[in-house]
């Protein structure tokens, strides 16, 4: 919808009155959005995403404090005032222990109203300003790309500032989506090796059998289907460095080879005598504990300690949570750039929801989950409710529909999926322009579940166009 | 009697509905209006002539004989 400036909803049975809010709205910079009666808002407030409802008490089909319950359901940030023709005592209390903002006697005293409208608003320009400080804040503690300001972090940006220079070998250690990437390129940028180049495999993509062809090239000939000989990554590498990620997947019969060449830079081509020199500076990361694989006989120590003459270990996201608002902020920023709108941040709830979440996948988990909630978004400040949503769809809603979809039987038409679940999907896909491939991926599901969503929900979608199953 | 009151309140509840129409767009109107302006004077009348009639709506014979006195 339009992102700039808040926005108000009015919810009234009678056009005149909606006119005059409309009308008063506009002169403080409001967007104004007019419903005249309360079928179907639920579900606009959900797109609409409205800071402020203002709802009339009597209407016909429906009583306001039915209405103001369903939004403090929907979105417990939105602000809600009640009007009402006929105060009485009763309402007014019910209202209040219902979470409104406020209830107003018609005619509107606009005084009143326009206090309510500009509480709303400076709440919004206060959020904003501390939002405002906090990417200030992530900019001063970037590091090459990395952001910390931890006591964990700053330690370690310091040790890389110190060692960069100097070292040689690097092992670099932490769960999944800890930054293990970002920190081996801060070190090559900030190292001797800088000009160099900087070549990356990942050691849990190869096949076993190319592996050694792979790191260390072969000679025409050497085995069946090297019809060229071929220059391995180590030789590309010459001069610079060389970045093994996932090395605790290297299988133990290249291990040895490998230590020669780190230890001494001696490489040989597959099939050939020839030992070349490479000047090569290594940096290998893990997830796995390499000396546990170590003991069970799955990764040869001794390459291990030649590895670990330095290693630099990287802190969950759960054990460093202040770096939280930093990540979010530069996160969301990120996303707003992208999408070309004027994303500024995340609510105070949200921001609690987020401090609170384990992070299994750490900061890869976070940037995907801010990544859906800018897309699920309407808003200038994500709400808790969006975040939560994107949340859902990462871990567990993704994975029980992956599952039931996976399931043989055909799925039932309109069964278990919610109508916001419906509106995710729908927002999603028109985020991704129709491209079905690219929905999947932010939804976090696989092509083939999202079709078999798609179709669940009844989706208009000529079945000619799907791929086959 | 029951009903005759409900339709009784709903059309106490319409008519104010519309007379804070008018108040609010005539509100409306004298804050934009220049200081000198020909018309804040008709403007005014109208006004207060919906202020004067909601007043009236407030003084509306509640219905004592319903209650059984
Ligand atoms: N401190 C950080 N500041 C900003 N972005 C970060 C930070 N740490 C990680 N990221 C981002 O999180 C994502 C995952 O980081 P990265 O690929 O370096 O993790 P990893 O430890 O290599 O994970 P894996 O073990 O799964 O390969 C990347 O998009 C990266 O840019
Ligand atoms: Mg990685």
């Amino acid at each position: 919808m339009n992102s700039l400036g808040p926005t108000l909803l009015a919810i009234d049975d009678e056009p005149g009155i909606l006119a005059l809010v409309e009308r008063f709205a506009r002169t403080l910079q409001f967007n104004v959005v007019c419903h005249d009666g309360a079928s179907g808002v639920l579900a606009e407030i959900d797109e609409l995403r409205p800071d402020v409802v203002l709802v009339d008490l009597q209407m016909p089909e429906i009583n306001g404090l039915e209405v103001l319950r369903a939004i403090r359901d929907v979105d417990p940030e939105c602000a809600v005032v009640l009007m009402t023709a006929h105060a009485s005592v009763d309402t007014a209390i019910e209202a209040v222990k219902l979470g409104a903002l406020d209830y107003l006697t018609k005619p509107l005293d606009f005084d009143r109203l326009r206090g309510l409208l500009t509480t709303v608003l400076k709440g919004i320009e206060r959020r904003e300003a501390l939002l405002e400080i906090d990417a200030d804040v992530a900019r001063r503690f970037e590091f090459h790309g990395t952001i910390g300001r931890s006591a964990a972090m700053q330690d370690l940006f310091d040790s890389i500032r110190r060692l960069a220079p100097h070292v040689r070998t690097l092992l670099i250690t932490g769960e999944t989506g800890t930054g293990k990437e970002l920190v081996a390129r801060a070190f090559q940028q900030l190292g001797p090796r800088r000009q160099g180049r900087f070549l990356t495999v990942n050691c849990s993509a190869v096949v076993d059998a190319l592996f050694e062809s792979e790191l260390f090239g072969h000679q025409r000939g050497a085995f069946t289907g090297a019809t060229e000989t071929k220059v391995g990554l180590f030789e590309h590498a010459d001069g610079g460095t060389l970045f093994l990620d996932e090395v605790g997947e290297l299988p133990l019969s290249v291990q040895p080879k490998l230590l020669r060449a780190v230890e001494y830079g001696d490489v040989q081509r597959v099939g050939s005598l020839e030992t070349r020199h490479v000047d090569v500076r290594v940096i290998a990361a893990t997830s796995r504990d390499l000396r546990a694989e170590g003991a069970a006989g799955r990764f040869r120590s001794d390459l291990y300690f030649r590895l670990n003459v330095l290693e630099i270990h990287l802190p969950p996201l759960r054990d460093r949570r202040e770096d939280i608002p930093l990540l979010t902020a530069a996160f969301v920023r990120e996303n707003a750039a992208r999408l070309q709108r004027p994303l500024t941040g995340v609510t105070t709830a949200a921001e609690r929801a987020l401090q609170e979440s384990q992070w299994p996948g750490n900061i890869r988990e976070l940037r995907n989950v801010l990544e859906r909630a800018c897309l699920l978004s309407e808003a200038r400040i994500l709400g808790e409710r969006e975040v939560r949503q994107a949340m859902r769809i990462g871990s567990s809603a993704a994975g029980a529909l992956e599952h039931a979809s996976a399931a043989t039987e055909p799925p039932t038409v309109g069964d278990s999926l919610s109508s916001a679940q419906r509106g995710q999907i729908d927002r999603v896909l028109r985020q991704a322009r129709g491209n079905k491939t690219e929905a999947a991926r932010l939804l976090g599901i696989s092509r083939r579940s999202l079709y078999r969503w798609l179709d669940r929900l009844g989706h208009a979608e000529p079945k000619a166009s799907q791929p086959g199953h | 009697m029951a009903d005759a009151t409900r339709s009784f309140d709903r059309w106490l509840h319409d008519v104010r509905n519309q007379l804070s129409i008018i108040l609010g767009f005539s509100e409306i109107l004298l804050q934009e209006l220049e200081g000198d302006d020909a018309r804040r004077h008709d403007l005014q009348e109208i006004h207060d002539a919906a202020e004067r009639a909601m007043g009236a709506m407030g003084r509306v014979p509640q219905k004592e004989d319903e209650s059984g006195r």
